[in-house]
């Protein structure tokens, strides 16, 4: 019998395909082709469904809830929920008593579609509106290669009121997300514009969505009214990746930052959420680092069916996310969830952490990140007192480490507009906003 | 009365637990004095709180706008807040008739404003078709639709409904690199590639992780083929010469193939190839991919590996998919070292024979596999031609490339259009292939391809007007077959003899005989019933030790399978909600407790014990889908038969759904069942679930993953109890267990099952859900799908004559 030795690693090898170390440096020299050099200003948006636990202060499991106990601001003890966050609590502020009034009627499962958008769904038609982030993208967008990144675990757009994706476009078209890493990845690392080839290829993309938009002008005289505003979507579609491929050409010049893929667990699937949150989050990470976009939206589960509703199962608790939630408020189920949700917040700290550790100008890229994180439930159905906190962003005028507490009266898009503020989008008004939120700047 | 209720009296079906707007109650009669008694006097003359006054608020939601306020009023209803505590509160009846008209008025007004804004005629391909499409016409198989994003369901659970079908820019992209990655692979320049190829008789060895570390399964593989060398893209073939040995009775052993690298001693990253059975007697078994579909190492070797090629690695399974796996074997893994001063366990090797076991005779893998150069891909969509220069060839080559596109001839003017691309192009490309891909490629993110079009008629006529030959040709083709019409349709369209109902018979029988049918039964089965769901709920092992996922997918090809063979063997399809059989695989007859399957390949098997009763109802794919993963879950089950069977879907729970109040110590101590029975003490919760529960009852005696059970385990505080599956229906009938929910749905409800299934075949196969304009042909189609004896066949060809299919 041949014995081949064929494969044979050493240790350093091994650790680094485990994505243990990279720190790229930020490169000045990649930049961006519009004249600012700015530090840029960033925005991430997490969402994940179902709300959390809400045990009485003094229940005995209390610290399996996720708000914070104490009356605020500086008055708070982190749950277990939270403690992952302890270490950046310089950096965190959590907010208790916020949602969006006019989404209080809907359906309790309704509202991932509007927990960035702050509408209600028009009946029948179940219309949106613009979200945060593509609201913000119009003036920041400008300035990358990719305006933004849409990411949930499920990808695509889902069935309406049960979406897959957070963003929404002006004319309140849900935008699809992507899942998959890899496919993640090669959006925004795989085609370097530098070539004569994807100069070539540019260009003819041009001639062909011309040609095409031309056909759809000369269909749509032939069209029913139903049919018309369908090849509108479509006419819509082909402007803007006309308008995307313009801009590309602009990028041609500019190489396209290196990564190393192996550092990633790229081939992570959703059926690890470990495994998979983590890359998710590092790719992320690495969009900003690299400056290929400074917006994303990630949507963790969904309210309606979701792969993700496997991933307490997978950890070990009970199988369906779904029903976790709704046994929060019963014996022992405040736990339950909350070691899920513990999970949840452990991955989301280390995301802050990275971006805290990473030094950019005279700070750190944290400094200069707003990431909001919640779920547009609190206790399972509830469309109120969204589990919240927002986190970085020192820099641009937020003050952390505290606890707000808000009356029913005060609109989450109140926080929206004090987030946009920040990332310098002059706003005064967004959907129901009486103002920015009181506390935090 | 309207015409359409009276075709439906006359036929005998029962409308479910929501009445059709011309029979619900008179609204001046029966549901406005409840009104007055019980809200005037805060929302009326006198007093308008919250600035409602429900005595001004106009009853009809077809034609006035005030179905969000009717939608605000039942919502508060069903929470309870209104009318206000202290106020006198509606009685069960006047609350069930307000909320029952209130609900049946707001479906009326959105079935009547969809018709009213028009039918979306004008549909996208499906991911599905997408990928069917490109392939018929391209002659290349590519996974092309890997990019796209999913598809949204429709209200039914259809993917192909064009009114929530959308475009987005990032789908224009994708369709674009698609259209590109497919022309590379279909129009080829230069010389005949390299072909890598490899035989092996014997194993590789070498160093792979074999514990478990950081999420990622080991691999221990049976058999190693090393790929020192190997092209990055293209397809290759793979054929594994094997003989398996079987003890007495024993099923069949199965091979799997995964192809992958090896980056570090963490985690081997790699894809499957695929699967087989293998027979006792040496055959020889061929398996097929692409290069670029696996994970491959960098260009640049990782680390200091010394490999950098690819490995293809054999697993060997028993017949129940559990790898096979013998403490004598050498595998290709070279063994632990044993811990010091204790002498390693002396293990006899076994001869093969004695046990279930593969023995692999030869592997030989090539790559690329083309068997002419150019490929035939190239010589059908490039042809030669007399032209002698550049632009006429273009000319001659388009006219064929953009009708089988469109799936209509093209105009001069659009050839002339696309002529014009090519001449922008080819001065930036280095030869005319490339440039003749770019403009092929146009063709493909063109909205006539990218759509199936139907276009308004110039002249406005009074009745609905009626599909091209061309039109009907890509109806029929996708509704059966999932892609563009084939030559024969083609032609028939071209000749304008296709509607002719002779003909248009005989082509609905070939399409429906020929392999591509499947398209057909999986995807309408898989839609229609949600099958999808199966992936959605996790198996808690805790409470299903032995429960195998790949059991899963078993399941869903159960259900498929069964819904083909009714079809194909002209069976009545009353034997969906009733039969004697099954189909089955080795895996999932043994999870039934049934015997008869020996491999992995479907096959029918006798179902003849009380506890495993044919039809939907008794397949896993409906019982585990619709449970939770530890325990059955009526309502789920009975919302699915409301649904999925009756077309009777029940109304999405209001907001703020109260829960059961947990800290009543009482409730840990309940069964299912009766938690139910008290969920619909309550009185916002009992509107609707008096109409639900009582259907998934019956199902008690299926478990979490749809085995029989005599008793609901014991759970927490609760000790196991005897299962109770007698219910009483909304209307007074009493149902115990499944047999007799079976025998109630095929004869009771046999024409309410016939109405719903019509109803979901058209639309499936008119890509839109069926509207007010649809009500005579749903009522026509069932009557004559009744009279057929509930054939499938029948049905499929009355839809296909029918005007609902042949009008826009």
């Amino acid at each position: 019998m041949s014995m081949k030795k064929s494969w044979h690693l050493n240790r350093r090898t091994a650790l680094k395909a485990a994505g243990v170390s990279l720190a790229l440096p930020w490169l000045e020299a990649m930049g961006t082709p519009t004249p600012s050099r700015a530090l840029p200003r960033r925005l991430c948006a997490v969402m994940f469904p179902f709300g959390i636990a809400m045990p009485k202060d003094n229940a005995a499991d209390r610290e399996w809830g996720w708000f914070p106990t104490g009356t605020g601001p500086k008055d708070y003890r982190l749950s277990s929920v939270l403690q992952p966050l302890e270490p950046v609590m310089q950096d965190v502020t959590v907010f208790q008593g916020l949602s969006h009034p006019r989404c209080r009627a809907m359906n309790g499962h309704d509202t991932g579609d509007t927990f960035l958008t702050g509408n209600n769904l028009a009946p029948v038609t179940y219309q949106n509106t613009v979200s945060l982030d593509q609201y913000a993208a119009r003036e920041i967008g400008r300035h990358t290669r990719h305006a933004s990144l849409t990411l949930s675990t499920d990808g695509g757009v889902g069935p309406r009121t049960r979406t897959t994706t957070l963003s929404y476009t002006d004319k309140g078209q849900p935008i699809p997300a992507l899942s998959d890493p890899k496919q993640i990845f090669e959006r925004l690392f795989g085609q370097d514009g530098a070539s004569r080839r994807d100069r070539e290829s540019l260009q003819n993309s041009g001639s062909i969505l011309d040609l095409v938009r031309d056909q759809s002008k000369s269909l749509h005289r032939h069209l029913g009214v139903a049919d018309q505003r369908k090849l509108d979507e479509f006419e819509t579609s082909v402007r803007e990746v006309e308008q995307r491929v313009e801009r590309s050409r602009s990028w041609l010049d500019v190489p396209l930052p290196k990564v190393d893929r192996d550092a990633l667990a790229l081939d992570a699937t959703i059926d690890a959420p470990k495994e998979y949150l983590r890359a998710i989050y590092d790719l992320q990470f690495l969009a900003f680092q690299t400056d290929l976009t400074r917006i994303s939206t990630y949507q963790i589960g969904s309210y309606g069916p979701s792969r993700a509703r496997k991933f307490p199962g997978v950890l070990g608790l009970k199988a369906d996310w779904h029903g976790l939630a709704h046994g929060a408020g019963k014996k022992g189920g405040a736990e339950k969830i909350g070691r899920f949700d513990q999970f949840l917040t452990a991955n989301l700290a280390r995301f802050i952490n990275r971006l805290k550790d990473t030094p950019e100008g005279d700070g750190t890229m944290l400094d200069r990140t707003l990431v909001m994180y919640g779920s547009s439930n609190s206790r399972t159905h509830q469309n109120r007192n969204y589990p919240l906190l927002l986190a970085g962003g020192r820099q641009l005028g937020i003050r952390h480490r505290q606890y707000l507490r808000f009356d029913e009266k005060t609109p989450m898009s109140n926080l929206f507009v004090s987030m946009l503020q920040g990332l310098g989008v002059e706003t005064e008004q967004f959907v129901d906003s009486t103002g920015p939120l009181a506390g935090l700047s | 009365m309207p015409r359409f209720v009276s075709i439906l009296l006359a036929i005998g079906v029962s409308t479910g637990t929501h009445q059709l707007a011309a029979d619900a109650p008179n609204f001046k009669k029966e549901i406005q004095p409840i009104l007055k008694a019980l809200c005037f006097d805060c929302h009326g003359p006198e007093k308008t709180k919250g600035h409602l006054r429900l005595d001004q608020l106009n009853p009809d939601l077809v034609k006035g706008d005030t179905a969000e306020e009717w939608h605000d009023v039942l919502d508060q209803l069903n929470l309870g807040e209104m009318p206000p505590s202290k106020a006198p509160q509606p009685n069960a009846q006047q609350r069930a008739a307000l909320t029952d008209w209130i609900q049946g008025a707001l479906r009326d007004a959105a079935a009547a404003r969809r018709f009213q804004e028009g039918r979306v005629q004008t549909r996208r391909l499906t991911r599905y078709e997408y990928a069917n499409t490109m392939r018929d016409l391209l002659g290349v198989n590519l996974d092309l639709a890997r990019d796209l994003p999913p598809e949204p369901p429709s209200a039914e659970g259809f993917l192909n409904n064009g009114a929530t079908l959308e475009m987005s820019p990032t789908q224009i992209e994708v369709y674009l690199k698609a259209a590109r990655r497919a022309l590379a692979e279909a129009i080829v320049t230069g010389e005949r590639p390299k072909e890598f190829a490899y035989t092996q008789t014997e194993t590789a060895t070498g160093r792979l992780p074999n514990r478990r570390v950081a999420g990622h399964e080991p691999v221990r593989p049976e058999f190693i083929l090393d790929l020192k060398q190997f092209p990055r893209h293209g397809e290759f073939e793979l054929k594994i010469t094997a003989r398996a040995a079987i003890p007495e009775g024993g099923g069949l052993p199965r091979l799997r193939l995964t192809m992958g690298h090896v980056p570090g001693i963490i985690h081997v990253p790699r894809g499957t190839i695929g699967e087989t059975d293998v027979t006792p007697a040496s055959r020889t078994y061929s398996f097929r991919g692409r290069m670029e579909d696996f994970p491959q190492p960098g260009p640049i070797a990782f680390g200091n590996s010394g490999f950098k090629g690819l490995i293809v690695m054999m697993d060997f399974l028993d017949a129940d998919g559990n790898e096979l796996r013998y403490a004598d074997r050498t595998y290709p893994q070279p063994p632990p070292k044993p811990p010091k001063n204790k002498p390693a366990p002396k293990v006899e090797p076994v001869p093969f024979g004695k046990r279930l076991d593969i023995l692999i005779e030869k592997v030989e893998f090539r790559s690329p596999t083309y068997t002419s150069w150019p490929p035939p891909s190239h010589q059908r969509l490039l042809p030669e031609t007399n032209a002698t220069d550049e632009l006429q060839r273009v000319r001659e080559l388009l006219p064929a490339f953009m009708r089988a596109a469109y799936r209509r001839p093209a105009t001069s003017a659009e050839v002339e259009q696309t002529v014009k691309l090519f001449g922008q192009v080819r001065p930036r490309v280095n030869s005319f292939e490339a440039a003749l891909r770019e403009t092929y490629a146009s063709v493909l993110v063109s909205p006539y391809f990218l759509y199936r079009v139907e276009t308004r008629s110039e002249q406005p006529t009074t009745s609905s007007p009626r599909l091209t030959d061309h039109e009907l040709a890509t109806r029929l083709s996708y509704f059966l077959w999932s892609t563009s019409p084939d030559s024969t349709l083609a032609k028939l369209a071209d000749a304008g003899t296709l509607h002719e109902p002779a003909v248009l018979r005989r082509e609905v029988a070939r399409l429906l005989a020929d392999p591509r049918a499947t398209e057909f039964t999986d995807r309408f089965v898989d839609q229609w019933l949600d099958l999808d769901a199966l992936n959605r709920v996790a198996v808690n092992p805790e409470f299903f030790p032995s429960f195998d996922n790949r059991l899963k997918d078993a399941m869903r090809r159960e259900t498929q399978l069964y819904f083909a063979a009714i079809l194909r063997e002209n069976r009545s399809a009353l034997e969906l909600l009733r039969s004697d059989w099954t189909i089955a695989n080795r895996a999932l007859a043994a999870h039934y407790g049934l015997e008869g399957p020996r491999s992995s390949a479907f096959e029918r098997v006798a179902l003849l014990s009380r506890e495993r009763p044919g039809g939907l109802l008794g397949h896993g794919a409906f019982l585990l889908a619709n449970a939770n993963g530890e325990d059955s879950h009526p309502i789920k089950r009975a919302v699915w038969i409301l649904d999925r069977l009756l077309d009777d879907p029940p109304a999405s729970p209001p907001p703020d759904v109260p829960e059961l109040n947990p800290e009543n110590p009482d409730l840990a101590k309940l069964t299912l069942k009766q938690q139910l029975a008290a969920h619909r003490k309550k009185e916002s919760c009992a509107n609707c679930h008096r109409g639900i529960d009582p259907w998934g009852v019956p199902l008690e005696n299926f478990d979490a993953v749809g085995l029989w059970r005599t008793e609901v385990p014991k759970h927490g505080k609760r000790p196991a109890v005897p299962v109770d599956a007698s219910s009483t229906l909304p209307n007074g009938r009493v149902i115990d267990g499944v047999q007799e929910l079976q025998k109630y749905l095929t004869t009771e409800r046999r024409d309410r099952f016939a109405h719903a299934l019509v109803k979901r075949v058209m639309a499936y196969g008119l890509g839109r859900t069926p509207d007010w304009g649809d009500r005579d042909a749903v009522e026509t189609l069932t009557k004559q799908f009744i009279e057929s004896d509930f054939r499938l066949n029948a049905l499929i060809t009355a839809f296909v004559q029918s005007d609902a299919f042949q009008t826009k």
